[in-house]
């Protein structure tokens, strides 16, 4: 069984607005890794707010674990399975300790002390930030902070992990630091869902969907969507370096393979290329 | 020939702060460096190289705690020099400058630092509609509220706020944080187009290799608060070996040419734009 | 810069007054103050002069740092003591036109001086030796009685730690508006008061724009990890468990309220 079902997702913030989700459809599978990819207003960041019931669909329906997501008795259970990370780490902790902070939301659940203390523990251990447990959280770097926004979330043991853009703002090394522990976590089992606009962070999923205008352009794994290019770049979507010199060697009429993502990839298919064993047309 | 003399120089620029406390730190640390009109400079190093720090000592916002800071050929901080109208001439666009924002209109805000300069209500408006083109705003978004407007229409603004002021040098402290391909690439194009046509130096802050190996034409690479490198962007992204020893990257395209040099392929690792590598590797076949 | 202003002023530390619980400090200050109050004649006060010198010994802080929270109180201080000696009426030891010095005033000035130094260095060794969030979390945990009457403790320590995790990242970001708007020629600093109040506008609009987006982001971001606003059915991750030492402090303040109490019937 998916774990997220979208059906015919449409979504408009004001009734006589525009759609920012145009009948949207997809469907999750337990244990996957998708990243959602899109430009700015592409409604990519609107649709992370429907997975919890922050945002309800105007019709249509998203059913997360089971559970509708429009629907009032679900709203405390369901802020249990998916946890929410967003762009900026400044604005999601809510205590000026780290560990204390993880706590919150166990807090609000009340769950009591020895538990709530265990799973803390784990949950700053799971993101690498045991030594850091006692410190002050403004005092992070950016990479370190998004790190703690993760296990405040993760410490409720969710389902689903839903990260809105989480390294938007960090610099390259809080941006390698954050991926890390999504892939692990993922590894572990939790089910993630990553809002980007990062190519080579999304070309690190099992799946990216290539969300245009409030609709799904593209839906595949990451070398299928890489394929496409030439449709990413019309929509203000960008793809890596190797990609496109693939494409330009195509160009040329060379039988290279579109969709290499890596430096490795792209290293073997060159050495290919010089070996001759490519083959050109005309 | 007359010899061009540069605009700006840094002579063993020094910044330490909280000196005589227990925090005190070096950010700085003997940095010379002289830039000219015309330069369109990248500056890469990673968060705490010092960079930032740097980068605010040049219109004077920040006083160094060592070294001098000259500006056509003038002591910046010599007694009853005119800081203020340093500022006007060393444009300085901050990260996430569209937290800046604050008047009623776009016009008006862009027009608030040919405002503060006393300029005729005439030439602000001049200024600010042939700033606005640079940044590609559209006209028609001038008389709108600067709080309407998209993340990355938002930005535009503020860096039209400083293009306004028309400054011989404007420095960006990661000008595309945060936004899609597209709007980087929207704002690098309105730099460019300003450094062409206004003939100002540009000093470009970013994390983005990608971005500095299309832009910029010289590298300087802090590290630790030194000056690792100043060199065109060739030779900086050619050792490539020291930059990942400081934890810097270099563009995907140069990372996959050495890797086969590596690998003992004659090929030349300086090259950065995917054009060029295509033509060699096209070349080097058909050879 | 802004941002180097020391705040909520916590001296972090490890001395047993940084130890003790919250809430037992902020009750036996307030025993504290009640005997300063009960004091009277000078060997009451060189008792409590010198349990105070010893506390602050014992607390680790820097004397410097108590002397700059006495700094602001000067005026107050001198202020006070000058009514003491002229307008307290006795023993006269020196006449000099309208005004007398009294052996009476000269003694109810120290003892003022005296009471009003102890009460604000115990008032500070508090806020060095808590850390503002520990402090909140105490007072929360002390008034928690006062649910019943409906007042909402919890919504009011709730408000007072966000204030407290969000006050470093707006006066980071104040320094950087500022620094953005003098790049555009603002000028904060010139002009008479009216003209400065107005170059403020350029700050203070940008910094609640930010404020509220700000609060608009972590009132979700609460949501979503599952706060719902009400302090009841929650539970707690800093735990207070009150100490042997504790219970020690609270018996010497205690038995120092009844040795200044006993003062009152020495024979001088």
């Amino acid at each position: 069984m998916s774990i997220v079902s979208v059906n015919h997702l449409v979504f408009r913030y004001r009734e006589k607005g525009e759609d920012v989700l145009k009948d949207l459809s997809f469907e999750v599978e337990p244990g996957e890794f998708v990243a959602v990819l899109g430009h700015n207003g592409s409604g990519k960041s609107t649709l992370a707010k429907m997975f919890n019931g922050i945002l309800c669909p105007t019709s249509g329906s998203v059913i997360v674990d089971g559970l509708d997501v429009s629907s009032e008795e679900s709203v405390s259970e369901l802020r249990k399975t998916v946890g929410m990370v967003f762009q900026n780490p400044d604005n999601q902790l809510v205590s000026t300790i780290v560990e204390e902070d993880v706590a919150f939301s166990l807090e609000n659940q009340g769950v009591p002390y020895e538990e709530m203390r265990r799973r803390v523990d784990e949950a700053i251990a799971a993101v690498g930030m045991s030594e850091y447990a006692t410190h002050a959280t403004h005092k992070l770097s950016g990479g370190q902070k998004q790190r703690v926004a993760i296990a405040g979330v993760i410490v409720s043991e969710p389902k689903l992990l839903v990260l809105d853009e989480p390294t938007a703002m960090l610099d390259p090394q809080g941006r390698k630091e954050v991926m890390e522990i999504v892939r692990k976590l993922n590894a572990s089992g939790i089910t993630v869902l990553m809002i980007t606009h990062y190519m080579d962070e999304a070309a690190q999923a099992d799946r990216i969907l290539v969300i245009n205008n409030g609709e799904i352009l593209l839906d595949g794994s990451p070398h299928y969507v890489f394929q496409n290019g030439g449709l990413l770049k019309s929509v203000g979507l960008d793809v890596p370096q190797s990609t496109e010199l693939m494409f330009m060697l195509r160009k040329e009429g060379l039988r290279v393979p579109l969709s290499v993502l890596t430096v490795e990839e792209c290293f073997h298919v060159l050495e290919d290329v010089l070996a001759g064993r490519v083959e050109q047309d005309g | 020939m007359d010899e061009i003399k540069p605009i700006l120089s840094a002579e063993n620029l020094v910044h330490t702060y909280g000196v005589g406390t227990p925090f005190e730190k070096t950010a700085v640390d003997g940095v010379s460096v002289d830039i000219f009109p015309n330069d369109y400079i990248g500056v890469i190093g990673h968060t705490g190289s010092g960079k930032s720090t740097f980068i605010q000592h040049l219109n004077g916002l920040i006083k160094p705690t060592g070294g001098t800071l000259r500006f056509q050929g003038e002591d910046i901080w010599q007694k009853g020099y005119d800081l203020k109208s340093l500022r006007f001439r060393v444009g300085m666009v901050f990260q996430y400058p569209e937290h800046q924002l604050f008047e009623e209109t776009v016009e008006k805000d862009i027009g608030f630092g040919p405002k503060n300069m006393g300029l005729s209500a005439e030439e602000i408006s001049e200024r600010v509609h042939a700033a606005a083109e640079f940044a590609g705003i559209p006209e028609k978004l001038l008389s709108k509220s600067p709080f309407d407007l998209s993340g990355g229409q938002k930005r535009r603004v503020a860096i039209a706020g400083i293009m306004a002021m028309r400054p011989e040098i404007i420095i960006l402290d990661e000008p595309t944080a945060g936004l899609d391909p597209k709007g980087r690439e929207e704002i690098l194009s309105g730099i460019k187009e300003y450094h062409e046509r206004e003939h100002a130096a540009v000093i470009l802050v970013s994390h983005s290799m990608e971005d500095i190996a299309r832009n910029a034409q010289k590298v300087m690479v802090m590290h630790r608060g030194k000056l690792e490198m100043f060199a065109p962007v060739r030779d900086v992204f050619r050792r490539a070996d020291r930059l990942r020893e400081i934890g810097l990257d270099v563009p995907q395209i140069t990372g996959i040419l050495l890797r086969l040099k590596e690998q003992g392929y004659d090929v030349d690792s300086s090259l950065y734009s995917v054009d060029e590598v295509a033509e060699l590797i096209l070349h080097m076949r058909n050879k | 810069m802004i941002k180097d202003i020391t705040l909520g002023q916590y001296f972090p530390g490890n001395s047993l007054i940084h130890r003790l619980d919250p809430r037992m400090k902020i009750i036996l200050l307030l025993l504290y103050m009640v005997v300063l109050f009960m004091a009277s004649g000078w060997v009451a006060y060189l008792l409590l002069t010198a349990v105070t010198v010893f506390l602050m010994l014992l607390s680790r802080i820097p004397v410097k740092l108590y002397l700059r929270g006495l700094r602001p109180l000067l005026i107050i201080i001198c202020f006070t003591a000058l009514l003491n000696i002229f307008y307290t009426s006795g023993e006269v030891l020196v006449q000099f036109w309208v005004f007398k010095i009294t052996k009476e005033g000269l003694f109810n000035a120290a003892y003022m001086i005296l009471r009003i130094l102890m009460l604000v260095i115990a008032t500070s060794m508090l806020t060095y030796t808590t850390s503002p969030i520990v402090l909140t979390g105490g007072l929360e945990s002390l008034l928690s009685p006062l649910r019943v009457l409906r007042i909402p403790v919890h919504e009011f320590s709730m408000m007072m730690t966000m204030a407290l995790r969000f006050i470093p990242t707006l006066l980071e970001e104040t320094d950087k508006i500022i620094s953005a708007q003098k790049a555009r020629g603002a000028d904060f600093e010139s002009g008479n008061l009216i003209r400065r109040v107005k170059a403020l506008t350029p700050v203070l609009i940008p910094l609640f724009v930010s404020a509220f987006r700000r609060a608009e982001e972590l009132a979700t971001a609460m949501e979503c990890r599952g706060y719902t606003g009400e302090g009841k059915n929650r539970s707690r991750f800093v735990q207070y468990r009150l100490c042997l030492r504790d219970y020690a402090s609270l018996l010497f303040v205690v038995g120092l309220g009844a040795a200044v109490f006993f003062t009152d019937f020495l024979p001088f």
